[in-house]
């Protein structure tokens, strides 16, 4: 359907061809990068850690066939597909980008790709990645290759996301050889091979995770010599260590902390919201929260902006429902943004038959999300305001959070995966969704009826108004939670890395987060 | 002989209450299968990692199992990368025994010399140094001590690394850390059990036969005073456990202390397992050392006591 | 009177820097010993003697300073004295375990001191010498006992110990700090008999320091009798106990209880106050799992006594014989493996547990150290108080005040003490207000677990009296834990003398002290060191070794192993106690020394 014959990345690639790469000394200088992190994945494949920490490693070892560019409203650009487009309303036909080497020097081919799509990898419901396939990738019924560099992708019913679902998670390319060589999938793991333009070349577990320059790569040698992950769990000692030039780049820097990064005048804080709404989950079925009106007058008293400007220095922002710009077509700019209005709270509370009984408040005691106890504590203090008895009750982890019996108000964070609602209120709300079917949480008729249109209507009006509705259903008429704003992702690093971070969880170590001037995004 | 008897079926008995223990409270605390996968995590691929782990058996089942593999050397494999928990284990213990070592020896190193030297210069300055340094050293949290290093050694001064294992000198800054608390409390004991021992009759009956002060300090009140001593060593093992976990997360230390805070939180259970098998036996065999050494070194517990009555 | 003094002292004053103040130990004192010599240094405690020792040795430690001159053999002594301690003056000291390293072999003490005192000695040649000098302070087996560790051995064998010690560098004076005030009366003997062949043999010039009046007048040449810091009187033995100059050594002298009972037997009453019978405690022995069962400790083995009211039973023996434990098992505070108590015709063990109360009210016990017996957080009042709410007697809060004042104010304590803690008290004061604690619930018998024995000599006489008046003003029994015979003899109606679990004798005070049957009490009589020099000639029937453990009991007799007339029959007949002359009662195949 669309095709970009001449790309921003490619021209970039032929620049550092003739350039960068020609000049020995611009080798010599590339930097070994040592980024300080919190946590690493103990396995590097996309369907065996699904989470924030392998997001952020992975696609620097990965290409996409479609690339996502994070820097400009997230357009879809060639990467290892030169070109592509509809054959029919099922069929996509990929035209391969010649000449892409593995990290262990062969060739890239279709065969390759069919293999990345194959029932080894993900279609047979014996493997392994299967089932973590699903939510991604569910909606294709094969890939061939047709031939060398030919390659088509077959939907099982029209999907008008599948090239958004080739751009995103779990549609990495890995090498059939390597991955056939591997004895088991944990093995495969511990060293993939894909056509990244960083190869792993060691994995401590718990310690250390260090890539090292594909300089094969197609699109010129990569910036830096090596990358290493180095895990160092506390902020104090990454922020020490950034201080004292250990390391170039810390990521989780807390809101609290930007202040004593940029006062040393080496330091800098960048990153801000990323495509991840930070929310809070309301149980249906409590028999306080079954009554809808006290779900709205729950959402009603909430101040959003006091907790953006109390926690996030005014960092993060707070968006019009569950939407975000780079929806594009589906984005409703005029969508109000969720109300504050305490008097309206008491005047709902009243509608409703509540009579005062606690609601409890599950949340992860030792902060899984940055300031959580803190941010349930001021949420508590409002809803006290507009007369909602909320109870805080701390838990160890998730599956303490999501356990029957008692449960009412939960935190959690939804991640668009790719720029589109199916990624986000569809995949975390949606019929199929965990919430729906393993934790049995909510579930809303007239919104599982507009799934289909969402999903599968090729009519982007059509998928407009489905979306808008849904959010109607989500803000108002059946709430299943409330967004509380975006989640913001900062890193601080020595200035003169000029890194740059996308709006996502993923770190990106291409030229391209080396190319933009390093003014920090505004939130 | 019987002794040792004794004291090893008491041990083992100990182990198994551990196994049985962290078990239970792993098993019942939060699926591992949520807590590993994610809250995304479909009910097949749930479903599919308590098929693969074993996990849809009934509790007391698991046990057994649990328990048949332990005795027969297999800890099992870890949920988080497929290898066995003891390789996983074993790639960190190094990084551990080094660590822990060190800061043992400079506990020791440092702390006894110290508590000596102010038993025997009570009530001077360097007394009063040595109890101040004693009581910080005791009571200044670990984690600060560990930031104000940094801060210090790798900040402000650039003499150290701020954390990792890669130099060799990355060592001192977290030894020290882990041997502060035990330091002082050594040196205190140490004095303390120095001056118990100074006060002892026998010493003036040493010095009346001839014994010159230096002597009778060397060969009669310090054997006597390493009694009481070698007890607060065998506790210092397990703070030194406890110290290993904070100190290796603020020193980004790749140790056994690390993994298990990791594990816990994961619910990595044969990992978990592992560690506290590990650990329990250490503490285990450190308290039989140190008995062993007490009877070495006190013949009075040789033999049964001998009522004067 | 000839010989130069080896020992000097000139105006020696000791003062102790206190966290109470400055406090004089010695105040100026002068004493010669001359070689060959034994100085008998007697006193009480806080008199000065032992410091006017440590003095000499140099071994006040840092709170002491010392003025005046020290001279050792015409050379001064003041800052070299370290190099004159082990080689020219040795010291032994009261506990004798205490005063070895308990985690050093014997041999390795030995072997220590001989390294330093006789370098020339080489490894073999020194094991050789300190079993030489075992075998010369009359240690038997002294190859095991060189191997032996402090706690192996007894108190005695552990004084001979120090003493070999002390003369492994062949000094010319020994400094004896109450070498045997630890030990039993045997066993004393034994040590001072040892110390006086010591001095004959070689010359050994000795100090003998103690607060016993009997040894000085048993072992001493020459008396110094100090009294706040000061030497008072200084004296030939002979000179001293017959013609005392000065007040306090005459006062002293009067305090000493005489070995002559002058108390009539009293008649038996048809119904004993208290009757025991069959009485034993038998204690399991700590033994590993896979050991067979170790052999019982038979404490106390089938002992049976009668105590009319208004009397008083001894009980008498050498530590370790069981006489503790039998008090303590008549106050109920452990119970027996077998036998009966009988309290006023009541068995105790048949009684309903309300007259058992009853009847325990009616017993109450005095331990030895008044220190241990009384917790130190709480007032003499609150304490002494306290059995009466415990058996919930003596009326409401005023009434029981009044009881404890008059109860104090009986044992000689006024108002003042009421609110004092135990600590402020002195010695005597607490051993009285723990007494008055046992009296306040009025009972007809106290057990009296040598209840001066932690006491000064005149301090002691005190309570003693005060035991008595009690005694005739209330009616008491008493029944009366001692080891020392000459306080028993002037206190008690009867002696029971037991001997490894068993009472061996069982006399009117009078005739055991005039006509003793038993072989083993004879002995204990005659190893007391009686208060007359002139008596010093008198044939001693002196018992060798020590007591058996009461694991191990031979057949027969208990005794006989340390018995001169025992004979084959002794090995195989187990004697039993039965009457003798002069309402004596012996458990012995040939009493009254028939042979």
């Amino acid at each position: 359907m669309t095709s970009f014959p001449l790309t921003r990345r490619a021209a970039l690639a032929g620049l550092a061809a003739a350039g960068w790469a020609g000049s020995a000394n611009a080798q010599a200088a590339r930097p070994n990068i040592v980024v300080a992190v919190q946590e690493n994945p103990d396995l590097l494949d996309p369907f065996l850690v699904i989470s924030n920490v392998s997001y952020r490693v992975q696609d620097n070892i990965y290409d996409y066939l479609i690339n996502t560019d994070y820097l400009h409203d997230l357009k879809q650009t060639p990467m290892l597909a030169t070109e592509w487009h509809r054959v029919d309303d099922l069929t996509l036909e990929f035209t391969l980008r010649e000449g892409v080497k593995f990290h262990d020097g062969s060739e890239m081919t279709a065969e390759d790709v069919a293999f990345s799509f194959g029932p080894e990898r993900i279609m047979s419901p014996q493997s392994r990645g299967y089932a973590p396939s699903r939510p991604f990738l569910g909606t294709i019924d094969r890939v061939e290759a047709t031939g060398r560099y030919k390659v088509r992708v077959i939907t099982k019913q029209p999907d008008p996301l599948i090239e958004r679902r080739l751009a995103g998670w779990g549609a990495q390319i890995v090498s059939k050889k390597a991955f056939l060589a591997a004895k088991d999938w944990d093995a495969w793991g511990r060293a993939p091979v894909g056509t990244g333009p960083y190869k792993v070349t060691q994995l401590k577990s718990g310690e250390s995770i260090t890539l090292t320059a594909h300089d094969d790569y197609w699109a010129g040698k990569p910036p830096a010599a090596s990358v290493k992950f180095l895990i160092v769990p506390e902020i104090a000692a990454r922020m020490a260590g950034l201080a004292a030039g250990d390391y170039d780049l810390i990521t989780e820097v807390p809101p609290d902390q930007f202040k004593s990064v940029e006062s040393d005048p080496r330091m800098q804080v960048v990153g801000g919201p990323i495509l991840n709404h930070r929310v809070l989950v309301y149980e249906k079925y409590n028999p306080q929260l079954a009554d809808v009106h006290v779900r709205r007058a729950l959402n009603l008293a909430i101040d959003r902006q006091l907790l953006v400007d109390t926690f996030w220095q005014g960092r993060v922002t707070v968006t019009r429902s569950m939407q975000l710009p780079s929806f594009g077509a589906l984005y409703n700019p005029d969508r109000p943004f969720p109300a504050y209005d305490p008097a309206k709270a008491r005047a709902e509370l009243k509608l409703s038959k509540y009579d005062g009984t606690p609601i409890p408040y599950r949340c992860i005691g030792s902060d899984y999300y940055p300031n959580e106890v803190a941010t349930a504590q001021a949420l508590i203090a409002m809803w006290k305001d507009v007369g909602i008895n909320v109870e805080l009750v701390l838990k160890e982890n998730f599956a303490q959070v999501y356990a029957p019996p008692g449960r009412g108000i939960a935190n959690t964070s939804d991640t668009a995966l790719y720029p589109d609602p199916v990624s986000e209120l569809w995949r975390r709300y949606g019929k199929e969704s965990t919430l729906q079917v393993q934790y049995k949480y909510w579930s809303d008729d007239e919104f599982n009826a507009l799934g289909p249109t969402l999903v599968s209507s090729l009519d982007p009006k059509a998928r407009y108004a489905a979306f808008q509705k849904m959010l109607d259903i989500y803000d108002h008429d059946d709430p299943p939670g409330t967004v509380l704003f975006t989640v913001g992702m900062f890193y601080a690093q020595r200035k003169n890395l000029n890194w740059q971070p996308y709006p996502v969880e993923h770190m990106d170590f291409r030229k391209e987060a080396f190319s933009a001037p390093p003014a920090p995004r505004k939130a | 002989m019987d002794f040792i008897l004794r004291k090893s079926l008491r041990a083992l008995l100990t182990l198994c209450i551990v196994v049985t223990l962290t078990f239970v409270v792993l098993r019942t605390s939060g699926d591992p299968a949520i807590v590993i996968l994610g809250t995304d995590a479909t009910p097949e691929m749930i479903a599919r990692f308590h098929a693969d782990w074993g996990l849809d058996q009934p509790l007391p089942l698991q046990y057994v199992h649990y328990v048949g593999h332990i005795v027969t050397g297999d800890f099992g494999t870890s949920f988080l990368d497929g290898r066995p928990a003891l390789t996983v284990v074993a790639e960190r213990l190094p990084n551990t025994l080094r660590l822990a070592g060190l800061g043992f020896l400079l506990t020791l190193g440092l702390g006894i010399p110290a508590g000596v030297l102010a038993a025997l210069n009570r009530g001077r300055l360097l007394d009063r140094l040595v109890v101040t340094g004693a009581v910080l050293g005791h009571s200044v949290p670990s984690f600060f001590l560990a930031i104000l290093l940094i801060l210090l050694l790798a900040v402000r001064w650039h003499l150290l690394p701020s954390g990792g294992a890669n130099a060799p000198e990355a060592i001192i800054m977290p030894a020290l850390t882990i041997a502060a608390g035990g330091m002082g409390s050594i040196a205190r004991f140490t004095r303390a059990a120095m001056l118990d021992a100074l006060r002892q009759p026998y010493v003036r009956g040493v010095l009346a036969r001839g014994v010159s002060w230096p002597n009778a300090v060397r060969a009669h009140v310090m054997p006597n005073a390493a009694i009481p001593t070698l007890t607060m060593i065998g506790f210092l093992l397990g703070s030194l456990v406890a110290g290993a976990v904070i100190t290796e997360t603020v020193f980004a230390w790749p140790g056994i202390g690390r993994l298990i805070i990791t594990s816990v939180a994961r619910r990595d259970l044969a990992v978990v397992q592992c560690i506290v098998l590990l650990v329990a036996t250490t503490m285990v065999l450190a308290n039989l050392t140190v008995d062993l050494l007490y009877g070495w070194l006190d013949p009075r517990m040789r033999a049964p006591a001998q009522e004067d009555r | 009177m000839t010989a130069a003094p080896l020992l000097s002292l000139q105006s020696l004053t000791v003062r102790f820097q206190t966290p109470d103040g400055v406090v004089d130990a010695v105040a100026g004192i002068d004493l010669d010993i001359r070689p060959g010599e034994i100085l008998g240094l007697v006193g009480e405690s806080g008199s000065g003697k032992s410091a006017s020792c440590l003095a000499v040795m140099g071994l006040l430690g840092p709170y002491a300073s010392t003025t005046g001159s020290i001279r050792f053999a015409g050379q001064p002594i003041a800052g070299d004295i370290a190099t004159l301690r082990g080689r020219s003056i040795g010291m032994i000291f009261q506990e004798p375990r205490a005063s070895l390293d308990p985690v050093r072999t014997i041999g390795s003490q030995l072997r220590e001191v001989l390294h330093l005192h006789r370098p020339e000695l080489d490894a073999q040649a020194a094991e050789a010498e300190a079993a030489s000098l075992l075998r010369r302070v009359g240690l038997p087996e002294p190859a095991r006992q060189l191997r032996a560790y402090p706690h192996e051995i007894s108190g005695g064998m552990a004084q001979r110990v120090a003493i070999a010690l002390a003369l492994a560098g062949n000094p010319r004076l020994l400094l004896a700090d109450e070498p045997t005030t630890a030990l039993d009366v045997t066993v004393q003997a034994q040590v001072l008999d040892l110390l006086s062949r010591l001095r004959d043999e070689t010359g050994l010039a000795i100090v003998l320091v103690t607060h016993d009046l009997g040894i000085v007048a048993q072992y001493a040449d020459r008396v110094a009798v100090m009294r706040h810091g000061k030497v008072v009187e200084q004296a030939p033995v002979h000179t001293l106990f017959a013609r005392p100059s000065h007040d306090y050594t005459r006062q002293l002298l009067a305090a000493l209880p005489r070995s002559e009972a002058d108390r009539p037997a009293p008649k038996p009453v048809a119904t004993p106050l208290l009757r025991v019978t069959g009485l034993a405690r038998h204690f399991a022995q700590p033994r590993g799992w896979f050991q067979p069962a170790a052999p019982k400790l038979r404490a106390v083995d089938g002992v049976s006594f009668d105590i009319d009211a208004g009397e008083t039973l001894a009980v008498v023996g050498e530590s370790g014989c069981g006489k503790s434990t039998i008090a303590l098992m008549l106050a109920g505070l452990i119970g027996m493996t077998a036998g009966h108590i009988a309290f006023a015709g009541r068995d105790l063990g048949s009684t309903s547990p309300a007259e058992r109360r009853a009847l325990r009210r009616q017993l109450q016990i005095v331990l030895q150290d008044p220190g241990e017996a009384l917790d130190p957080r709480l007032s003499v009042a609150t304490q002494v108080e306290e059995p009466l709410l415990i058996h919930r007697t003596g009326g409401d809060r005023a009434q029981r005040r009044e009881t404890v004042r008059a109860t104090l104010a009986a044992v000689g304590l006024d108002d003042w003490a009421l609110d004092r803690r135990p600590h402020e008290l002195s010695g005597g004061q607490r051993q009285r207000a723990a007494l008055a604690r046992a009296l306040v619930l009025e009972p007809s018998l106290l057990v009296l677990d040598e209840p001066t024995s932690a006491l000064d000599v005149s301090i002691q006489a005190q309570v003693i009296d005060l035991l008595t008046r009690l005694q005739r003003a209330r009616n008491l029994a008493y029944l009366f834990i001692s080891h020392d015979l000459r306080l028993v003899s002037r206190v008690a109606d009867r002696v029971a003398v037991v001997y490894l679990g068993r009472i061996v004798e069982l006399a009117p005070t009078a005739t055991l002290f005039a006509n003793p049957q038993h072989p083993y009490t004879r002995a204990l009589l005659s190893a007391v060191p009686e208060p007359d020099p002139d008596r010093r000639g008198r044939t001693r029937i002196l018992l060798q070794g020590e007591p058996p453990s009461p694991t191990a009991l031979a057949t027969g007799c208990r005794f006989r192993a340390r018995c001169a007339l025992a004979q084959r029959v002794c090995a195989s007949d187990d004697p039993s106690l039965l009457p003798a002359e002069g309402g004596a009662q012996v458990a012995c195949h040939f009493p009254g020394g028939a042979g």
